[in-house]
């Protein structure tokens, strides 16, 4: 195979590798293992289609849309995930403390690989992508409204599961000691 | 924008800063493309093959922190493979060379001792291969050519650099201690993967970078022999990689296996009899007791663990804080949090450690002082 398409398919997977990597590695929950199956499943996928995509421009958008899909449908085709605790007990983080920020960020991403796929694509797209709620729907296939309420639902639910849970019966308490 | 999205961002943008795949994935589609017939998963045989070889690497007591990779999957941020070392007289050492290469890193040897590149290793990637005898190119992931080619009396040593064959540059950062005042040889065990023979083993960062040391003696090497290859190994000087890319930086910027809390945890895994299964991204360290696999990571001592359900062991107080067990020491937190293998074929169930590993956990945390930062 050595005709333009594929040339210009493999050029941009070695120059977008990093990316594609990254995005896998947040739409799985951060599992090395998953991210780097969809990777391939999306990847092979477009390389059957590359010539097609090569007439629309850079592949990047249809890859971009095959992972965040196939994240989603892969989620939706297993039984039975590993469950992640949420429990929030190292949730506030003492002021200037890296390793209390390391458990903040922590906890936020675990507790979004704890949301419904395509809720964790809308706020991977939304915010690490940096895309719009127009571009969002577009690389989702659904409508604004429908960006506008999964992001909004995320975002609470993130939220949620971030808030010490104050006056937890039964519960450790953790407070900051600077309070 | 609120709260929870700028927090959310910072956090995205902090979880996968510096990511790059561990194989070639244009690599990854033809093998797939090739495999489809028989409906192989070559993505997860990868990985599971990586977990096994560094599964085994644990229980088998070797030291490797990742599996070999020939040439054309993953190059890594190091770049060239093919080093062309260059020759000088070492100062203040007679008879002696010192072979530089071309980033700058050298080792200094008896001018009579063969130095070669070992290309045929993408990762982790070989700088050095040093005999007293001849270095033929050969060997698929050792140097199995030049050690066929060692004399009796002779001494024959690797030295290997672990790139980035994970997002984070390296696995397991927190197995390779802090290069010390004179590097040994560490202890000879084995026989280790591609070699199939024993060999000496040490691992060590310096400058930001991790390498592994192997070396074989020939069933008549004299103790002398022994010093000298000690002696040029302490010649050793490798470059170091920018103050940004440095395991402190890489700790700040929220990679808690770059801290020097993660190496301490280790040293505390190690010391519980606790088996080590590599980690949860940088995260946190994946522990085995019992059959029972957990994740083990420190916070900073900031917080105060007020529970119902603490109880006193010497010097701390275990609290139950909702799914987790948390204690204090040394001025930190320790938590403990049952979670799944980082190995799917690994046949073991998450859960919290039993009492007598808890004990062994927390009596090893006393027991061992944080390193210096």
């Amino acid at each position: 195979m050595g005709d333009d398409s594929s040339e210009s398919f493999e050029e941009f997977v070695r120059g977008r590798s990093a990316y594609l990597f990254q995005l896998a590695l947040l739409l799985s929950g951060r599992n090395q293992a998953d991210a780097q199956d969809l990777l391939q499943m999306a990847l092979e996928r477009a390389w059957r289609r590359r010539r097609n995509i090569s007439r629309d421009g850079s592949p990047e958008p249809y890859v971009r849309q095959t992972l965040v899909n196939a994240s989603i449908d892969r989620w939706r085709g297993l039984r039975r995930r590993a469950e992640c605790s949420l429990e929030s007990a190292e949730a506030i983080a003492a002021t200037g403390d890296p390793i209390g920020l390391i458990a903040r960020r922590d906890q936020l991403i675990r507790s979004l690989g704890a949301l419904p796929p395509r809720q964790r694509a809308v706020l991977v797209l939304r915010y690490w992508e940096d895309l719009s709620e127009v571009e969002t729907a577009s690389v989702l296939g659904c409508s604004v409204g429908t960006v506008k309420s999964q992001a909004s639902r995320g975002l609470a639910r993130l939220r949620e599961l971030s808030e010490l849970p104050a006056g937890a019966a039964g519960r450790a308490e953790v407070r900051n000691n600077n309070e | 924008m609120s709260e929870i999205e700028t927090e959310l961002r910072d956090a995205l943008h902090a979880a996968v800063a510096g990511a790059r795949p561990p194989v070639d994935l244009m690599e990854l589609v033809h093998q797939r493309r090739s495999s489809r017939r028989s409906h192989a998963a070559v993505g997860t045989m990868l990985v599971a093959l990586a977990a096994a070889a560094l599964v085994g690497g644990v229980l088998g007591g070797a030291r490797t922190s990742a599996p070999r990779e020939e040439p054309g999957t993953s190059p890594g941020p190091g770049g060239s493979h093919t080093r062309t070392p260059s020759q000088s007289p070492f100062p203040g050492l007679r008879g002696w060379v010192r072979h530089t290469d071309s980033k700058g890193d050298s080792i200094g040897t008896p001018a009579t001792w063969h130095v070669g590149a070992f290309p045929a290793l993408a990762a982790p990637t070989v700088l050095w291969v040093v005999s007293t005898g001849p270095v033929p190119n050969g060997g698929r992931c050792a140097p199995t050519a030049a050690l066929r080619k060692l004399p009796a009396n002779g001494a024959l040593f690797e030295v290997m650099e672990y790139l980035s064959l994970t997002a984070q540059r390296v696995s397991e950062p927190y197995a390779f201690p802090p290069r010390g005042s004179k590097l040994g040889l560490g202890s000879n065990g084995g026989p280790y993967e591609c070699w199939g023979v024993k060999t000496h083993l040490v691992v060590f960062q310096d400058g930001g970078r991790y390498f592994q040391v192997q070396t074989v003696f020939g069933r008549a090497a004299s103790a002398a022999l022994r010093k000298q290859v000690m002696r040029s190994l302490n010649t050793l000087h490798v470059a170091p990689l920018p103050a940004h890319e440095q395991p402190a930086a890489l700790c700040h910027s929220g990679k808690w296996t770059f801290c020097s809390e993660a190496a301490w945890v280790y040293q505390v895994v190690s010391a519980a009899r606790v088996t080590q299964l590599g980690n949860l991204g940088t995260r946190a360290i994946s522990g085995l007791a019992s059959n029972r696999s957990f994740a083990l990571w420190t916070t900073g001592g900031g917080v105060s663990l007020t529970g119902s359900r603490c109880h006193h062991v010497p010097g701390t107080s275990a609290c139950r804080v909702g799914q987790r067990i948390a204690w204090r020491v040394h001025g930190l937190i320790v938590w403990i949090e049952s979670a799944a293998s980082p190995y799917s074929t690994t046949p073991v169930r998450p859960g919290l450690p039993g009492r007598p590993a808890l004990k062994r956990l927390i009596a090893a945390s006393m027991r061992i002082g944080l390193p210096r930062k």
